[in-house]
């Protein structure tokens, strides 16, 4: 299922009342191995001094986890935080935290956490580089 | 007469005046037979397969795959062990039991990609090429945990992993 919301670092579902902590690598027989898919993009294109902006953010309904997005310049600013995303769950209008001049912003950062569905203990993560492009 | 005459001037600058609009029309249309450019990029993209969790007792082998490689011929999708996240002071990673309680335990790891030890390394584990979902980056990441004397229980750490594309 593909839903489309508009948020601001707000939850797409519950938040966990507690941040679990846990799984990724185990030493013990606990859960069979799966994976996660991340999503990874050459470059993503905003426009320039505003915060409203469209992008194109998922989770792929084919994994077993919530994302939970964020994303932020190579100097360290973040520019947008979402909650938690169901699989098969996506983004498309966002608001950034900050507007940004025209130009080009190489290596920022778009960071997947991952927990798991049912426990939301953290699983294993990963950040993806891309080039953003800031447009007039 | 005068007035057949004037009538006969106003009548013949009417039929002027309406022939030169379409006369003008017809030079337009023909003048503006072109072309209209359509632009629309398509950026590359992927998806990288990243393990959700490694139950060590069954396979110690970390693997990298990807199922969607959307880029063009020339580029390469990296994927590397985020060592600064991943690995503790000293480049050791660990996995615990209760981490941050009281009663916390750890037990070391070694990590070797092929038999090279990666403890606080950006290791790389994953290269595609071109185009190819085909991971040509080499031996997989292999954990190993230095548990001759840990406690019984489940222990738990995690890995993150940095992508990027040139």
């Amino acid at each position: 299922m593909t839903v489309s919301s508009y948020f601001k670092g707000g939850s797409l579902v519950d938040k966990p009342a507690v941040e679990a902590t846990s799984p990724v690598v185990r030493e013990n027989n606990a859960s069979a191995s799966n994976s996660i898919s991340i999503p990874g993009y050459e470059k993503l294109v905003i426009k320039a001094g505003q915060v409203d902006q469209v992008v194109d953010f998922y989770n792929p309904e084919e994994n077993e986890c919530y994302f939970r997005i964020s994303f932020t310049l190579a100097d360290g600013m973040e520019l947008f935080s979402s909650g938690m995303i169901k699989p098969g769950q996506r983004i498309e209008k966002i608001e950034i935290n900050h507007s940004l001049k025209a130009g080009k912003y190489e290596d920022a950062i778009l960071r997947y956490d991952c927990y798991a569905l049912e426990t939301l203990q953290p699983l294993n993560g990963s950040e993806t580089l891309l080039n953003l492009e800031v447009i007039p | 007469m005068m007035k057949k005459r004037l009538f006969s001037l106003l009548l013949a600058a009417a039929i002027l005046c309406g022939t030169m609009p379409s006369t003008a029309f017809a030079f337009d249309e023909v003048a503006t037979n072109g072309e209209t450019v359509v632009n629309y990029t398509v950026s590359a993209s992927y998806v990288i397969n990243i393990p959700a969790s490694i139950n060590l007792n069954e396979n110690p082998n970390l693997e990298i795959t990807a199922s969607s490689m959307n880029t063009n011929w020339g580029q390469r999708v990296s994927v590397f062990i985020d060592g600064s996240r991943t690995f503790e002071n000293g480049g050791n990673f660990y996995l615990y039991q209760n981490k941050g309680a009281g009663d916390e335990k750890k037990i070391k790891c070694d990590v070797r990609k092929g038999s090279n030890p990666v403890n606080g390394l950006d290791a790389e584990v994953g290269r595609f090429d071109d185009g190819s979902t085909e991971n040509t980056a080499g031996n997989g990441l292999t954990i190993t945990p230095m548990s001759s004397n840990a406690s019984p229980g489940t222990y738990t750490g995690i890995i993150y992993f940095r992508i990027s594309m040139s």
